[in-house]
């Protein structure tokens, strides 16, 4: 999977590679609204 | 998911009261790179980042089949056979780059405060891809507000959906698969 770097939403750098050192990982894709 | 800027995500983040990182994606990111066109999606990667399950659309954390798959993997199990090895994104490169631009160029209008013309760059966008769900609701987002709060009016997005499918096609505005065949369609061109 392509890496990819976004932020929360108090604007805190989160980057995948850097999330996957720590153990697999479990994303969920939603809109909050929807 | 968040077309309109990460303020609009942050009462929902509040309210789930998350444990967990939640990131917002304004511009597309990772729909472009996973090619997916609707949420609520789930994605399960290894340490090598390589997906070892996903479901595009659909995926509830209230389903058990779901909720099986990732309890699996993350007890080191396989998690079983995929729902979708990828999401189905036909769009060619160029096609793509061109409606993540229109969506950027749609969050930055957004931001200015200039929300006719943030629509407008957005229907550009859902011109290039009408079967994007994520962009569609975008604008009925901004559009009507009054049916995504406090509730989700979900006979209005349907009855929404059918008629603007509808009069996309006959004003022939097609897929990247071209026109569809109304009687080739599931429920005789009527979804």
């Amino acid at each position: 999977m392509r890496d990819f770097e976004l932020t929360d939403q108090a604007e805190r750098a989160w980057r995948l590679a850097d999330a996957l050192k720590g153990g697999a990982m479990v994303l969920v894709f939603y809109r909050g609204d929807w | 998911m968040e077309h309109s800027g990460r303020a609009a995500a942050q009462p929902f983040v509040a309210a789930a009261s998350a444990t967990f990182p939640t990131v917002v994606d304004e511009h597309g990111v990772t729909s472009d790179s996973l090619g997916f066109k609707a949420v609520p999606n789930g994605v399960l990667v290894d340490e090598a980042g390589v997906i070892r399950w996903a479901k595009y659309g659909g995926f509830s954390v209230e389903n058990a089949e779901d909720v099986a798959a990732v309890d699996r993997f993350l007890a080191g199990d396989d998690p079983g056979p995929s729902h979708d090895a990828a999401a189905p994104y036909r769009l060619g490169p160029t096609e793509r780059e061109l409606v993540a631009t229109k969506l950027r160029l749609g969050q930055v209008l957004a931001g200015l405060g200039r929300g006719g013309e943030a629509v407008a760059a957005w229907r550009d966008a859902l011109r290039l891809d009408p079967e994007n769900l994520t962009i569609r609701k975008q604008i009925w987002a901004a559009e009507h507000p009054e049916k995504f709060h406090p509730t989700i009016d979900w006979d209005w997005q349907r009855a929404q959906l059918k008629a603007e499918r509808e009069q996309e096609i006959a004003d022939g505005i097609c897929g990247p698969d071209g026109c569809p065949v109304p009687w080739a369609t599931p429920n005789g061109g009527m979804a």
